[in-house]
Order: C-alpha cells, then sequence, then structure tokens
C-alpha cells in the first residue's frame, strides 16, 4: 500500500503560493566556505554559481567531504558564515540579519534528515504541530491542518505514538510530513532513505516525487543513483567546486 | 507554555536520575534558605506585635564603667515626670512568684509593672482592666493575668475576674487578662502586677526595665538628647550616685532580638552560599543534559524555531526542575521549623513569631523562578550559539562538549571550591570556638550536683522580723537534704555558677572612697560552708566558712582571686574589712576577709571574670535560695526526696528549677552549640554538594575524553599517566577556587567576630585545615573518574566516535 494519497493530496493540500516568481528560486553565485586552521585556510566549497528554478527536483551528488551537506545547510540559511551571493526568491540572503534569515528559512523550507530526527519526547501529532507552533498559525488552525495531514500521509492511527515506537520507515514519513506541514516552497532532503530498506526507500521517494508534481521545489543530497534518478537535474561537488 | 510545561514534565520523567539529581540538590539549597530566612523574618523582620511598634524604644541606664544596665527605680521616676518626648514611659521587672492556694503550689512567672507598662507597648487586656495609677501605691492588691496562664490555670473561662490568688502567700485578685504573644520579657509572663513605686531605693538598685513610646513625630535621636539632658540635670542633683550617668535609648526591637541579630545574619549568609553552590551543581548537570539536548534544538531550529521558541522548552524545564525543587525545599524548612519550634530553643526570642508566611513564601517562590531562570541561562546561551549543521550531523561533538563548554564547568567548580571553602571556615572557627569554651576553667565542678530553688514568702519570711526563722529554715534544709540517701554533700546559696549574680557596690575600710561615678561593686553570694567543696571551688588562700561563722559571729567573706588581683594587686587581702556602706559610718556591717576562692564562671563560660564574694549564710538568711547535693550516683535519682524535704519543711513551697549542674551548664553553651552545629551542618552540605558538582565535573571530561584516553593508552600511557592527567586537570579549577576561598573567608568570617570566643577571626590553624580538608575531597573526588579513565579499553575507546 502507498502510504500516501496522490489525488486527494493534490486536491486539498493548500497552494505553495498562489502567484509563481518569474526568476530563480535559488540563486547562487560564487558562495564559498572555509575554515581557518594552523595549517592555513581550509576550502569546504569554492565559488558555487547555481540556479533552482522552482518546481525543480535536484540531487547534490559527489564524494564523502566533497561539500555536500554544508551546501544544504547554506541553502536551509542554517549556516550563516559563507562568503558570495545568495538570493532566495529575489531576497538576497547574504544581506539578511539573522533573524530575518530565520524568517525566511521559516517561511518557505521544509528539512529531511538521514536520522529522521523527530523530537523523542513528542507524539507523531505534537512533532507535526511543532513547526507550525514556531509560525503564526491560531491554534484552532494548526489543529485542523496537523488532522489533515495525518490523514494525507495515513498516519492517523499513530498519531499519539512516540517515535520509538515507529519503524525507520514510518519515522521518515512523518518527517517528510512534518517537513511539508507548513506547505513550504523547498524541501531539503539529506541522505532522506539512507537508513531506510529497499522498498521504504521507493516509497520515500515516490512520495518526494508526488509533492514535486504538486509544484514543491526539492534539493536531496545522496550517493544513491537510484534515488537520483527520481529528481530532474544532478548537481555534482567535488572537493567543493561544482564539477 | 502550559504544552511546554507538559512536555518537560514528560521528558523529566525519562531521566529520574537528573530529576532525583537537580531535585534533591535544589531542595536542600532551597529548603535550609528559606528554613533561616523564615526565622530571620520572624525574629528580625516582622515588627513587634505591639501598636505603631517603630515608635518603642528600651530605656538603660549607662553606667561610666559597667555600661549598659537596669535603671532604679528614683531614677526612672524622674525620668517619667521630666521627658518631654513620649507619649508614656513604663518600667517593670520579671520576678518568680509561688504560687499557692488550690492544688500543689507551683512557681509561676510574675512581672511587677507601673501603670503604664501594658499601655505603653500599646496592649490592653482582652478581659478586664489594667491598671490604674493609684494601684502602684499599694491601694488594691490586684493582678492581670497571662494570657496562657489564664487558658492553663482557668480554662479560658471569662468569669476569672474577681478571682483570689496566692502569690508569695498573699491573696492578689484577678482584675484582667493580659493579650496573647506579650513577651517583653525572657519568660512568658503569668502573672502581672503592679509595682509599687512609693517605696523609695537607693538610685543605684537598678532593677527595672524602662520602656518609652514616642511621641509622634520625635525621632530617637531627640529622644536620646531630652534623656541625656535628664541624665546630666540628675548627675547634678545626685552626685553621690548619679555623676557620669547616662541614659541610653535604644529601638525596643534591638533589646529584644539584638543578641541573636549576628547569628542570624551569619547563617542567613551561609545558607546563601550552600544555595549558590547547588545552583552551580544544577547549572552543572544542566550544562551535561543541554549537550543532550543540542540535536533537539538544532531540529527546532530547522523547523523555524526562533530564539524565544528555542528558550522556551529550555526554561520550561528548568522552571519544572526548579518548582519540584523549590516545593520540596519548603517541605524540608516546614519540617525543620516545627523541629525548632519543639527544641524551644530558649536563646532564640519571638519564636511563636517564625512561621512560613506570605513574605516567606515570597521569597521561596522567587529564589525558585530566578534559580529556574539561572539554569536556563548558562546551557541555552551556549545551545542557541550552537553550530546547528553540524550538531545535526552525527559524529560531531556539540557546542556544549566543546572546550569552551569545559571552562564554563570548570569556572562553576571553581566557585562553589571557594564558597564551600568560606563555609567550612566560618564552620571550623565556630567549633574551635566552642571547643574553647568547653575548655574553659569554670571555676567549678558541678559532676553529679543536683541543684533546686525555693523561694521564702516574706509574708511569713520577710522582713528581720523573721530572719531567725529563715536561718533556721535554711540550717534544716542543709541538714535534712544531706540525710538522704545517697547524698554526699549538701548545701544552700543565693544563687548557682552560670545561673547570674546580683551585683553591690561595696567598699574597703581604712580606703579613700571611690570617686564618684566610679563603680567599684562586686557578684555577692550567700552560701553554707560545704557550698565550696560541693561545687568544687577551690581554695586559694585562707579558709573557708565554719558552723562557727554564724549569725552572733563577726561578719566574714570569702573572695574570689580576681577580686583580690584587682583590690589587692601587692598586698595580702586576707584580714581586709569591706562593706557594702559607708565603712566610716559607724552603722555600717563590716566584713572580714577571710579566704580566697578560684574564680567562678558566673554570668555564663564566655563571660570575663568579676570579683565576687560570699557571706555565710547563716549571716546573710537570704529569701531566695538554692538547695544543691553532690549525690554518689545519678544526682537526678535524689529529685523526689528533695521535694519531699522542702515540703516537709513547708508544705506551701513551690519547688522550682531543678537541674543538675551540667544541664545548666550546657544550657549555657546551648547558643555556640546549635550556632556550630547549624554552621556546620551547612558547610557539610556544601562540601558535599561541592564534592558532588566535581565528581560530575570530572566524570563528564573523562567521559568527553574517553577517545583521547584510548589513543594515549593505545600509545602506551600507563594507568599512573592517565590518572595524574585526568587529576591534574580536575585540580587546577579547584586550587583556584581555595586560593579565591581562602581570600572570601578572610573577609566574610570578620562579621562573626562576636559569635567567637577565643579564636581569631583570622585563625592559621583553622584556615588551612580547612582547606587541606577540601582539597582532600576534591582528590577523592576527581580520583574516581581518574581511576575509570584507567579501565577505557583503547580499542573500545577509539570506535566510541
Amino acid at each position: 500500500m502507498s502510504w500516501f494519497s496522490p489525488a486527494r493530496a493534490l486536491s486539498e493540500r493548500p497552494p505553495a503560493d498562489t502567484v509563481l516568481p518569474a526568476g530563480p528560486l535559488v540563486s547562487m553565485r560564487n558562495v564559498e566556505k572555509s575554515y581557518k586552521t594552523p595549517a592555513g585556510q581550509s576550502w569546504v566549497l569554492r565559488r558555487i554559481t547555481l540556479d533552482i528554478q522552482p518546481g525543480e527536483f535536484v540531487t547534490i551528488m559527489g564524494p564523502s567531504g566533497a561539500g555536500k551537506s554544508t551546501l544544504l545547510s547554506i541553502l536551509g540559511m542554517l549556516d550563516a558564515t559563507w562568503e558570495g551571493e545568495f538570493d532566495f526568491l529575489g531576497t538576497p540572503v547574504h544581506a539578511l540579519s539573522v533573524k530575518d534569515r530565520v524568517a525566511l528559512n521559516k517561511q518557505h523550507i521544509g528539512f529531511v534528515f538521514q536520522q529522521y530526527h523527530l523530537l523523542d519526547d513528542l507524539t507523531v501529532a505534537e512533532n507535526l504541530d511543532v513547526p507550525l507552533s514556531y509560525r503564526d498559525y491560531r491554534k484552532a488552525e494548526r489543529a485542523a491542518i496537523v488532522a489533515d495531514a495525518l490523514d494525507r500521509f495515513h498516519i492517523v492511527g499513530k498519531k499519539d505514538l512516540y517515535p520509538r515506537q515507529l519503524s525507520g520507515g514510518q519515522q521518515q514519513l512523518v518527517a517528510v510530513a512534518r517537513a511539508v506541514v507548513a506547505s513550504p516552497r523547498l524541501i531539503l532532503a539529506d541522505e532522506p532513505t539512507g537508513n531506510l530498506h529497499s522498498a521504504q526507500a521507493r516509497e520515500i521517494m515516490e512520495l518526494f516525487t508526488r509533492l514535486n508534481a504538486e509544484g514543491t521545489t526539492i534539493v536531496q543530497v545522496t550517493h544513491s543513483e537510484e534515488n537520483a534518478a527520481y529528481g530532474n537535474r544532478v548537481i555534482n561537488l567535488q572537493d567543493g567546486w561544482l564539477a | 507554555m502550559l504544552h511546554d510545561l507538559r512536555v518537560a514534565a514528560r521528558t523529566l520523567r525519562r531521566s529520574p536520575g537528573f530529576l532525583l539529581a537537580a531535585v534533591l540538590t535544589l531542595a536542600l539549597g532551597i529548603g535550609a534558605t528559606t528554613a533561616i530566612f523564615s526565622v530571620v523574618n520572624g525574629v528580625l523582620l516582622r515588627p513587634l506585635p505591639y501598636a505603631a511598634p517603630e515608635r518603642l524604644v528600651a530605656l538603660w541606664t549607662e553606667l561610666p564603667s559597667f555600661g549598659k544596665e537596669v535603671t532604679s527605680l528614683p531614677d526612672f521616676i524622674d525620668w517619667r515626670s521630666r521627658n518631654r518626648v513620649f507619649a508614656s514611659i513604663g518600667a517593670g521587672t520579671d520576678t518568680k512568684l509561688n504560687l499557692t492556694g488550690e492544688g500543689e503550689p507551683e512557681r509561676i512567672t510574675g512581672a511587677a509593672v507601673t501603670a503604664d507598662f501594658l499601655p505603653t507597648l500599646g496592649v490592653a487586656p482582652v478581659v478586664g482592666r489594667g491598671f490604674a495609677p493609684e494601684e502602684e501605691r499599694g491601694v488594691n492588691r490586684v493582678a492581670v493575668i497571662g494570657h496562657g496562664f489564664w487558658e492553663r490555670r482557668f480554662g479560658g473561662a471569662p468569669d476569672v475576674l474577681g478571682r483570689t490568688l496566692m502569690l508569695n502567700e498573699r491573696a492578689y485578685t484577678v482584675i484582667g487578662v493580659a493579650p496573647p504573644a506579650l513577651r517583653i520579657f525572657p519568660d512568658e509572663v503569668d502573672a502581672w502586677l503592679p509595682l509599687r513605686t512609693d517605696s523609695a531605693g537607693g538610685r543605684r538598685a537598678d532593677f527595672l526595665t524602662v520602656i518609652g513610646r514616642l511621641k509622634p513625630g520625635v525621632t530617637e535621636a531627640q529622644a536620646q538628647d531630652d534623656m541625656s539632658r535628664i541624665a546630666t540635670a540628675l548627675g547634678e542633683e545626685y552626685r553621690d550616685t548619679n555623676t557620669s550617668v547616662g541614659v541610653d535609648v535604644l529601638p525596643l526591637i534591638d533589646e529584644v532580638v539584638g543578641k541573636v541579630r549576628p547569628a542570624l545574619l551569619v547563617f542567613l549568609g551561609a545558607v546563601g552560599l550552600v544555595l549558590l553552590i547547588a545552583c552551580a551543581n544544577v547549572a552543572n548537570l544542566m550544562l551535561a543534559r543541554a549537550a543532550a539536548r543540542e540535536r533537539e534544538v538544532a531540529i527546532r531550529a530547522t523547523l523555524g524555531a526562533g530564539r524565544r521558541h528555542l528558550l522556551r522548552p529550555l526554561l520550561a524545564e528548568s522552571l519544572l526542575v526548579a518548582l519540584v525543587g523549590g516545593a520540596t525545599g519548603l517541605f524540608l524548612a516546614f519540617w525543620s521549623l516545627e523541629l525548632l519550634r519543639a527544641a524551644q530553643p530558649s536563646f532564640l526570642p519571638r519564636l511563636e513569631d517564625i512561621a512560613l508566611d506570605g513574605r516567606v513564601l515570597g521569597v521561596t517562590l522567587a529564589l525558585t523562578l530566578l534559580t529556574g531562570v539561572l539554569f536556563t541561562i548558562v546551557p541555552a546561551a551556549r545551545l542557541v550559539r550552537g553550530q546547528l549543521n553540524e550538531t545535526l550531523r552525527e559524529g560531531t561533538r556539540g557546542a556544549s562538549g566543546g572546550a569552551a563548554a569545559q571552562r564554563m564547568r570548570s569556572a562553576l567548580v571553581l566557585a562553589e571550591v571557594a564558597t564551600a571553602l568560606v563555609l567550612l571556615t566560618g564552620a571550623g572557627l565556630l567549633l574551635r570556638s566552642f571547643d574553647q569554651l568547653q575548655r574553659v576553667d569554670a571555676g567549678f565542678d558541678g559532676e553529679r550536683v543536683l541543684s533546686l530553688q525555693v523561694i521564702l514568702p516574706s509574708a511569713r519570711y520577710g522582713g528581720a522580723a523573721n530572719i531567725e526563722r529563715r536561718r533556721s529554715f535554711a540550717e534544716q534544709l542543709v541538714e535534712q537534704a544531706r540525710a538522704v540517701p545517697g547524698v554526699q554533700l549538701a548545701a544552700v546559696s543565693s544563687t548557682l555558677p552560670t545561673a547570674g549574680t546580683p551585683y553591690s557596690s561595696f567598699f574597703i575600710a581604712g580606703r579613700p572612697l571611690p570617686d564618684a561615678g566610679t563603680n567599684q561593686d562586686v557578684q555577692n553570694f550567700a552560701a553554707s560552708p560545704d557550698y565550696f567543696r560541693l561545687m568544687g571551688i577551690r581554695l586559694v588562700r585562707g579558709r573557708l566558712f565554719t558552723a562557727q561563722d554564724n549569725g552572733a559571729a563577726p561578719g566574714v567573706v570569702v573572695i574570689n582571686e580576681e577580686m583580690a588581683r584587682r583590690y589587692w594587686p601587692n598586698a595580702d587581702p586576707l584580714g581586709a574589712r569591706v562593706s557594702y556602706g559607708d565603712p566610716t559610718d559607724s552603722t555600717t556591717r563590716l566584713f572580714t576577709v577571710i579566704g580566697v576562692v578560684a574564680d567562678v564562671k558566673q554570668e555564663g563560660l564566655g563571660a570575663a571574670s568579676y570579683a565576687q564574694w560570699y557571706e555565710p549564710v547563716a549571716q546573710r538568711p537570704v529569701s531566695g535560695l538554692y538547695l544543691s547535693v553532690k549525690t554518689a550516683a545519678d544526682p537526678l535519682a535524689a529529685a523526689g526526696a528533695l521535694r519531699r524535704v522542702v515540703s516537709t519543711l513547708d508544705s506551701n513551697l513551690p519547688v522550682a528549677d531543678i537541674q543538675t549542674m551540667e544541664q545548666r551548664v550546657g544550657a549555657s553553651l546551648a547558643q555556640p552549640r546549635v550556632s556550630a552545629a547549624l554552621l556546620g551542618g551547612f558547610s557539610g552540605i556544601a562540601l558535599l554538594l561541592a564534592a558532588v558538582g566535581i565528581y560530575g565535573v570530572m566524570a563528564y571530561a573523562v567521559a568527553q575524553r574517553t577517545r583521547e584516553i584510548g589513543i594515549r593508552m593505545a600509545l602506551g600511557a600507563r594507568p599512573d599517566d592517565v590518572r595524574r592527567l585526568v587529576v591534574r586537570q580536575g585540580m587546577v579549577p579547584v586550587a583556584l577556587g581555595v586560593a579565591l576561598g581562602l581570600a572570601g573567608a578572610l573577609a566574610a568570617t570578620r562579621l562573626m567576630r562576636s559569635l567567637l570566643f577565643g579564636v581569631s577571626t583570622a585563625d592559621p590553624f583553622t584556615f588551612v585545615a580547612m582547606a587541606t580538608f577540601l582539597v582532600a575531597v576534591a582528590l577523592f573526588a576527581s580520583y574516581l573518574p581518574a581511576r575509570r579513565a584507567t579501565r577505557v579499553d583503547p580499542l573500545i575507546a577509539m570506535r566510541s566516535e
């Protein structure tokens, strides 16, 4: 069985944005990141210049240490210590204060991690509620959105369980549900199937495909060629450079 | 926030070890602080339970070479009539009364007061009336009974008015019942009687406690000026007695609580330090916990949480821990106050005012919330600054595991050690002081001595007419007590060692009269011949009393060494003649000094020696007598027989104050003992908390360094090297803490000067001993994790990250 009913999702899901921007969703120009070490400057990312259009499903690939996760962190505005220019929906992220970056992240970005990163002491329903509680939703509205998400992802029966009571696949499903619950424009997924067996991995990737089909832009980091095949563009990183 | 609290409760339930450690630590800190604060609040901060208590003052006579003293009746009458600053002024003195008539005779506490005494306090009888001014002149023989006595003796019956009380075998009519909580004298007064102000006494027969109520708008300074004016005038009018004699005007609250204030403030400071150590420990626990929560905080941040959102769960958890700790602490405080009330320490005034009232609860809640917020700030500051992206990648050490966090933990250890050392040093000084007090040569040996008090009522025994009756009673009392089985020696005396004593002016025949205003006085006793042997008071020279020193024989006295040193520094006092009155007056009775005995610590072990003299009770048959016996075995076993002896001699005489000398000495040591025990207890808690803190930090540091230690061992490090490495790391903040603590202790112990006896506030022995002790405890606390570090398996350790 599938965890996700696309027909229902397509019809009932609130639109990500009614007016799509004219330019790229993400535009990076010469983004660089380095650390100072006793031996000198150690580079993680070098002169990254790329555009990601709304509705794309982009895969970032490359060997370990190539800078994939760092790039994802910068895209997700979790990392503020880099140089260069980065526009998100036309807003210059490089010129924003920390507070404004948090606000931009909050409004438009959802995350999915390899380790699921659900909050252990919250139930499934409470985990879904967390992103909404950080946004300007009224309590009743939040309850309705959570109920809808539980329904859409067929996890109503699990709503009062804690993450430790779920299998890995179920946990990642909840993590994806949590990532999309606040209707982000962009989902960033770091090895989303790294801890799942192949059947579960396929289900999650199909889920991403459907979300992408609905208009959500997806950027995933993966080592898996099979997962990369679900996307429509692959960006390769080598020693911090775009290959 | 409610949701956050609910989630915090759920999270904490899953970490019972952390919860228990944090709650117990806080409960100890908050409990001790609340208990001591409620004592400070009840004793020092709450206003006295009288109307407009801020206008109440105590007035003292200031004697030039003696200091603060109670006041004589003639002086009081002049103060009352001449002052311009008091709305009213009253005087009184407490006394013991024999209550007879119905049932067993009983010794009760009485107070003779002027008619305006209770009105000055601003209290009125709850039933009946107070004294009328003419009753000061003996118009009626009336009594206002104490509230407690009314309930105990009359069951609170409202028809008590008009009943007759036989007090010292005289009939008094009850005219009123005093309100409850009226504690102006050390003991609760059972019967208030009018003070006779029509019989003038000497101007230096000082026995009255004087209180005044300032007129509205008059300050203490103005009152002091006015009373000094009166004192100067009296000095000119009565040169013999009042030259250089001043008046002190002091707030009444100081009078009631002044003696315990320094000790209470020291205790409050001490528990404050305990609370600080507890907070440091919990902050350390929270830091370690924050390391475990970094992942959660990072996840929340990626889900869009702002700083406020990130802080809320941390704050909720800290507040919950603090609230549970605070509530447990409050329970501990409640329980310790119950213990305190049950113990009824006699040195602590206003015991009935000590309670967990609104102010105490408010302070506890504030402390709890403040500590809750403090615990949040430390870990939250670290977390919110953390690198989220790194935290979310496995295998990367987060911000709380870094060098900065370790520095913060070390700083907390340093602070804990310094604070604990201040407390330990304070407690050490009190213990040394207590030890010194116990080593004081009290000048007597009270082993196996039991004493009781009888007061011969003046109705049948008073005055010159009954002198023979009193003498005969004393003789028979000693004789019959000696016949009690097990009694080896029996004696009577006017007072007992440590029980206080009257002071009298005296003169030395053949010497010029002392200058007016110079005090030449002596603690005087009456005692029967065996008293010295019974009390183990050593004869230094001359002889003691014999049966021949009777009423018909020439007057004799035995003086103490202090008196001999002070008044005959280069001469032999034996044979000298002394007197209470002017020796050149032919009617003055002279006493010959026949012996010198050792000094007896009459006013408590810590008091300085004073001139003393003893007269044979046969020559001065006093009406207030202590009967003492030395027994072969347990002295308390003789109590019943001694009561029967008194009752056989006079069935209307109540027996009071039956105690062994050991009990009396113990009571006089109660305050220093309790002080040392309390501060010892607080510093014990502080030491335990500091040790736990050091252990926790070291254990955490070792856990963090497991991989490094594994590598070092793989490279050939021996267990000793590893132990040294770990212990060295732990002892650096301890050494710095000890240095800081010693400096802090030097400053803090100065505040304890008034609590110490025979030991300096900077006693090097105490400072060194306590620092060494603390270092030893710290070494042990860091040795345990160090030992565990040596058991690290290099292979496992290197895989641990």
